[in-house]
């Protein structure tokens, strides 16, 4: 049931494969639909070409509708449902924010990027008061060097937790089995160790960014429900 | 092209995750989520830069502002601030939003006059 949406009004952040692999890694275990609200569908076009994976569905938003009822239906179907969003600052990511349970803010950590997730983040933070609750988000620093860490990284990581938002212990680190997905409209899983290098690593990757993900929402459902909660008075009260 | 499930490393183990994954099911047919107040939302939204793309959609166009600058008495002026935000509460955009709503009684004062 729960609902993830990517936003981050930046291109190139590494929003669609992020949801691509979280969205994947649900779906073997749950019934996942993955919506596609980007109008360049690169989703939609992974799954026209050929990709596919058990317990999956891909939905093509209609730009028509209300994406807010779009992400409802797809919750009375699929036990998750994540949605990756357009990289501009569109008035669809504020109606995705509004119907959403975790909302990921993908960064690379460069400048700009940090500069729009803080608009993403401010965005989601002013909604919190008209929805009368929390809307937990995160930052996911992605493309990462697998090799070195940037001085550019540790100081916009330094200057997310002087903000106090909150960050992903799991990074998504730049892979070529990640591309490879696209390229080839596949799965980590249907691709081989002769395809790509580095497979494995991406695949623990994948599957520890998806474990840190629904550890939150387990947080967030069960027992961080009392805290959040709180959080929520916190809010009402313009805490 | 895949290779089998047990020879992949799993740090956080896979089962674990799988039997999490088993427990959140679809949303129930009585379940529905609270909406959000549309026109604030996109207020919101708007005030952050986030437009509505969608093809066929006129686009807001911002008129340019101008400085109004003027002297009141000290007095005047903290009452006006304290209407503002009482009014408006205390954020960015208050004073113009006590001023432009001033100005709207007026224009609608001066139309019932005539």
């Amino acid at each position: 049931m729960p609902t993830i949406s990517f936003i981050q009004p930046k291109g190139g952040a590494g929003k669609s494969t992020s949801a691509l692999i979280l969205a994947l890694e649900l779906a073997k275990g749950a019934s996942t639909a993955l919506i596609d609200a980007d109008p360049n569908a690169p989703i939609v076009k992974w799954h026209a070409r050929g990709g596919r994976a058990d317990n999956l569905t891909i939905i093509e938003a209609d730009r028509e509708r209300s994406i807010f009822d779009q992400i409802e239906d797809a919750e009375r179907q699929t036990a998750f449902v994540v949605v990756d969003t357009e990289g501009v600052a569109d008035l669809r990511a504020a109606h995705a924010i509004s119907a959403s349970d975790l909302v990921i803010v993908p960064s690379q950590g460069s400048a700009l990027d940090q500069d729009n997730a803080a608009r993403a983040i401010k965005l989601i933070t002013d909604q919190e008061r008209p929805m009368r609750r929390t809307i937990p988000h995160a930052v996911l620093l992605t493309r990462v060097s697998a090799a070195i860490q940037s001085r550019g990284l540790k100081a916009a990581e330094q200057q997310l937790v002087e903000h106090g938002v909150d960050l992903f212990d799991t990074r998504l680190i730049e892979r070529e089995a990640f591309k490879a997905m696209f390229s080839f409209n596949t799965t980590l899983d249907d691709l081989g160790p002769e395809d790509v290098s580095g497979l494995e690593r991406a695949r623990d990757n994948a599957m520890a960014f998806t474990a840190e993900v629904v550890q939150r929402l387990k947080t967030l459902s069960g027992q961080g429900e009392a805290a959040a909660g709180r959080r929520a008075e916190d809010v009402r009260a313009g805490a | 092209m895949s290779e089998p499930e047990h020879e992949r490393h799993d740090p956080f183990g896979g089962e674990h995750l799988i039997d999490d994954l088993a427990g959140f099911q679809p949303r129930g047919e009585g379940e529905s989520r609270p909406r959000p107040d549309i026109d604030e939302l996109e207020a919101l939204a708007a005030a952050s830069g986030f437009a509505d793309r969608r093809p066929g959609r006129p686009r807001t166009v911002k008129e340019p502002t101008k400085t109004l600058q003027f002297r009141l008495p000290e007095s005047l002026v903290d009452a006006f601030h304290e209407a503002a935000y009482a009014e408006f509460g205390p954020k960015h955009g208050a004073k113009t939003g006590l001023f432009l709503k001033l100005w709207t009684a007026y224009q609608e004062s001066k139309t019932g006059e005539c």
